[in-house]
């Protein structure tokens, strides 16, 4: 697999936007993770860099450097479940455990161990989503959903599970 | 200059402005902790070492300094300790390294290190010569409060405390190199080597925090000529050498300090032996030539020379096999036969190939060999008489390089042929500010740092040349058409040209007469005629080889005359030093002719190389390595060759063997040393110049040899050659470990045509010229330009000489995909 022609249009067309086309590195690896279905193989960290004409090892690093870039294979839809102090206090070690036991998988960071066993979610535990205001909150592909509970959890997943994934937010 | 004057632990000192605090404090004779700053590279302050009290005079409301009551400045201490290595110095700076609080919290950075750093120092090959162990013995605490010293404690092990972070070990980061991510306190040397030195960004961080580790995402794994600077540069254990690790232990060995001649940059290097077996190789600084770098061929590439496969006995051929003999009978008998040729033929029916590998000592006595006592003028040490060298001292050359302003680099890629020169043409490009203008037939890996890239049309770099002096002149640009140049290019090259103060133009070896007279044309009408200089790639003493008088005088034939009259059967005997001509003559067909023809052939090598294959008989020769002497770098600085290791067997140094040849000749030379000979050598240059007339050698015909109209359509491609860092040569054969770096055979062209012809990446290609073929895989990119391929010398197994027809100026051929359609 690699990058089709409307992606590496994509990213000339961004990199044009700056001064410097390193500058369009991470929203070029945006362009190449929703290429990929969701992550980044080492190929298209190499194809990224062809495009932008920059050397491979920088995107090595940038790709690496952000957890938002995912490494490993994910399901279809990622979902970023806060587990930081506000949302804690406010109950998202139930709704952890209550994932945990749903879909059987255990949410420590890991994308195989978060990873449904049919593909359809990854659930990562995420440090602050900035939301406490609406704690507890999670992200699922690109939107935000707070004051969560188990049922208001279970609705929206089930709603998702059929969807497409979202890579960009218009 | 302009001096800034500070006081560091109470000792006044004065040190340019804009000098680091850590050099000032070093330079009063302090020491400092330190392990992510290196004086070769940007400071960035990651390790917090070098930390120490620093305070500057106290200025009042009228900006002038306040004064205490015993009239000397008041010093305000800044209210943190400061990195050194990122602070430069101010008039009247305080510095305190010293002081209790200092080593307070330069022990708890210690500390720091050690928490995650593993305390293997036994088993860890740097041990013994490891800034991290020598500073921890230095400055570190006795004991640490964090880590392992608490894994018999069952809590802590379960919490945050839990012991060491651990990693795989080792990881190999290349054939060459492995990893300890465990040892890795992530100072960025290795990182900042590839990208502020080397430019090829073979390393990055990956990750961050805790999982922060080394990586590379080239392919090959770390794609640097490099590489191995960065074991250097490793202040911990962390990148080590797979060639050496486990070989030995630092204290045991044995260094030597000499110099490198894989190439002609002239590299000082210490080679590491112990128990006479050359165990490891590394750079020795000095700042005038290599710095403290060196080439990966020139650290790795050892092994050939306790190989094995080494020659040890001197070898004559009986009924077609060889046979060891004892050195008295082998020379016994080269004397004989060739005072029966000269007796028979004359001493002009005996020809001798010297060599650029072999030292300044070893050239000036086989010339004197053949001149005095075989009474030949037909001496040359080139391998082919397209190379021009003049020989000149430039003391200044690598510092000229680095501080040229504009550098015109000419039909030459340093990176294959002089490794070092390419690190300080990017050092002048990325540290100086220096603008590089490439004038080359195909594009070449530092083109991605040019300013502007020319690329030509084979055979055309003269026209390019002589329009660029047309447009720093003003006069009217022509000639420009058939090379493919684009006007507004060559335009913008001119114009930097013209402005530039400090050019420095460097051409290859193989460039003809014109194109030189292009080039000083070209630079004196900038008025810095001085700055031309011409590159040696072959061989690493190929100027010393030229001073040494190992050139034909006085109507003796060069190599490419010897060849000749050996295949037309004029010359009688050949005597080859240090040279293989099967591989590296242009005219592969000619060679096997002459070779085959002549009535004796003696040959002294190290290996029994294709050449020595055909000669009666071989003389089992040193290496670099086990012998004295003198060379003569790419500028023409002499260097001298310390002994490392005694020859292996009963191989013997070239000077040795010649001079003993010529006592069995009745010739009683007396030299006892390499140091006789030099004498001897300057006594015979007092007075004169130093040059040899070089200027007068036969050029090739190339008038006679245009290629006709008809053989362009049989023939389309025009087809270049060049050099290779890691080419098939026998002593990169005879090296396990550099194996690898060895590419197959592979011929280069453009996208379109591979297009055009339907060949896919990879594939084999048949590559026909009138004289053969040869079949190699396919490299496709844009590196040549459509209607040229490039196929480099010396690939093993596959010798372009063979196709190659010396006689035409313009090589063609013709591709064909897939196996043996012709």
């Amino acid at each position: 697999m690699s990058l089709s022609d409307e992606a590496r249009q994509k990213i000339q067309e961004i990199a044009a936007r700056y001064p410097r086309r390193i500058s369009a590195t991470i929203p070029a690896l945006y362009v190449a993770q929703a290429e990929y279905g969701g992550w980044l193989p080492k190929e298209a960290m190499v194809e990224v860099a062809e495009e932008l004409d920059v050397p491979p090892s920088h995107v090595f690093g940038v790709a690496t450097f952000y957890t938002l870039f995912y490494k490993e294979p994910v399901g279809k839809h990622v979902v970023q479940l806060c587990t930081n102090l506000a949302c804690m206090l406010c109950g998202a070690e139930t709704l952890q455990q209550h994932l945990e036991r749903k879909f059987n998988i255990k949410i420590n960071g890991s994308i195989r161990d978060g990873t449904t066993a049919d593909g359809t979610f990854t659930v990562l535990p995420v440090e602050c989503l900035a939301a406490c205001g609406g704690a507890p909150c999670m992200i699922v592909d690109t939107e935000y959903y707070e004051n969560l509970t188990i049922e208001k959890v279970d609705k929206i997943l089930t709603q998702i599970a059929t969807q497409p994934t979202v890579f960009f937010k218009p | 200059m302009d001096l800034v004057n500070l006081t560091v632990n109470g000792q006044k000192i004065a040190v340019p402005r804009g000098t680091m605090a850590i050099e000032a404090v070093k330079a009063a004779g302090f020491d400092v902790a330190h392990f992510c700053y290196h004086p070769k590279l940007k400071p960035v302050g990651m390790c917090r070492m070098c930390l120490a009290e620093v305070g500057t005079p106290r200025l009042g409301p009228d900006r002038k300094p306040v004064l205490n009551e015993d009239g000397t400045p008041q010093i305000g201490m800044m209210p943190q300790p400061q990195a050194t290595c990122t602070l430069p110095v101010s008039e009247g700076m305080v510095i305190l390294t010293n002081t209790d609080a200092v080593k307070k919290m330069v022990a708890g950075m210690v500390e720091f290190f050690l928490a995650n750093h593993p305390l293997d120092c036994p088993v860890c090959d740097k041990g013994g010569e490891c800034p991290l162990q020598d500073q921890t013995m230095a400055f570190g605490p006795g004991q640490s409060r964090v880590g392992e010293v608490f894994g018999g404690d069952v809590r802590l092990q379960q919490g945050i405390w839990e012991a060491k972070r651990h990693w795989e070990k080792p990881k190999p980061l290349s054939e060459l190199i492995a990893l300890d991510r465990e040892r890795c306190i992530q100072c960025g040397r290795c990182v900042r080597f590839t990208q502020e030195i080397s430019l090829d960004n073979a390393l990055t961080f990956i990750y961050r925090g805790a999982q922060s580790e080394i990586d590379t995402l080239t392919d090959p794994p770390v794609d640097s000529k490099f590489s191995g600077n960065t074991i250097d540069i490793c202040p911990v254990g962390a990148l080590t050498s797979r060639v050496f690790r486990f070989t030995a232990r630092v204290w045991e060995v044995k260094p030597t300090h000499t110099v490198c001649t894989q190439c002609g940059c002239g590299c000082n290097i210490t080679i590491n032996t112990r128990l006479d077996k050359v165990l490891r190789i590394l750079p020795r600084d000095n700042d005038r030539i290599n710095e403290c770098w060196i080439c990966d061929r020139g650290r790795f590439n050892s092994q050939f020379i306790n190989s094995a496969a080494r020659l040890t006995k001197p070898l004559i051929k009986r009924n077609g096999t060889f046979e060891a003999v004892e050195w008295d009978e082998a020379l016994a008998f080269v004397a004989k036969t060739l005072t029966q040729i000269k007796d028979a033929h004359g001493g002009n029916a005996i020809g001798g190939l010297a060599s650029g590998k072999c030292t300044v000592e070893d050239n000036y006595v086989f010339q004197k060999l053949l001149r005095e006592v075989l009474g030949s003028d037909n001496v040359d040490y080139r391998p082919h008489g397209k190379i021009k060298h003049r020989l000149r001292r430039v003391p200044d050359f690598y510092e000229q390089v680095e501080n040229a302003d504009v550098i015109l680099l000419v039909g030459a890629d340093p990176l294959e042929e002089l490794p070092i020169l390419d690190l300080r043409i990017k050092k002048c490009i990325a540290q100086r500010n220096g603008t590089l203008i490439t004038v080359n037939p195909r594009r070449i890996l530092l083109d991605q740092h040019a300013t502007i890239s020319l690329v030509h049309q084979p055979h055309t770099a003269t026209a390019v040349i002589t329009a660029l002096s047309a447009a720093v002149n003003g006069s009217t640009i022509e000639g420009l058409g058939a090379t493919g140049v684009a006007e507004d290019l060559l335009k913008d090259a001119a114009q930097r040209l013209a402005q530039s103060q400090r050019l420095v133009v460097l051409y290859g070896e193989e460039s003809n007469d014109e194109l030189v007279a292009a080039l000083h044309h070209l630079a004196a009408s900038r008025d810095r005629q001085e700055a031309v200089f011409g590159l040696c790639r072959h061989d690493g003493n190929a100027l010393g080889a030229l001073w040494a008088g190992a050139m034909p005088k006085n109507g003796g034939l060069d190599v490419d005359g010897m060849m000749r009259a050996a295949a037309h059967g004029s010359l009688k005997a050949l005597y080859i030093m240090g040279q293989n001509p099967v591989n590296s003559y242009p005219d592969g067909q000619l060679v096997k002719e002459a070779l085959d023809k002549v009535e004796f052939l003696v040959v002294h090598d190290l290996f029994l190389t294709e050449t020595a294959q055909h000669a009666d008989v071989v003389l089992p020769a040193a290496s670099y390595a086990e012998k004295d002497g003198t060379v003569l770098n790419v500028a023409g600085v002499a260097q001298r060759l310390k002994q490392a290791l005694p020859p292996v067997g009963e191989s013997s140094e070239d000077w040795k063997i010649i001079t003993a040849l010529a006592y069995f000749m009745g010739h009683h030379w007396g030299y006892k040393s390499c140091a006789d000979i030099l004498r001897e050598l300057e006594r015979h240059h007092a007075g004169t110049s130093a040059r040899w007339n070089v200027g007068t050698l036969e050029r090739w015909n190339v008038e006679t040899c245009q290629p006709a109209d008809t053989e362009a359509e049989t023939y389309p491609f025009i087809l270049l050659t060049g050099a290779q860092l890691y080419d098939g040569s026998v002593s990169l054969r005879h090296s396990e470990r550099l194996s690898h770096l060895v590419e197959a055979p592979f011929v280069e062209l453009h996208r379109d045509d591979a297009q055009r012809l339907g060949i896919a990446r990879g594939a084999e290609v048949e590559v026909t010229s009138p004289r053969g073929a040869l079949r190699l895989r396919a490299k496709v990119g844009r590196k040549v330009l459509p209607g040229t391929v490039f196929v480099p010398e010396h690939q093993p197994g596959a010798p372009v000489n063979t196709i190659l027809d010396p006689t035409r100026q313009v090589q063609r051929v013709r591709l064909s995909a897939g196996r043996g359609d012709g």
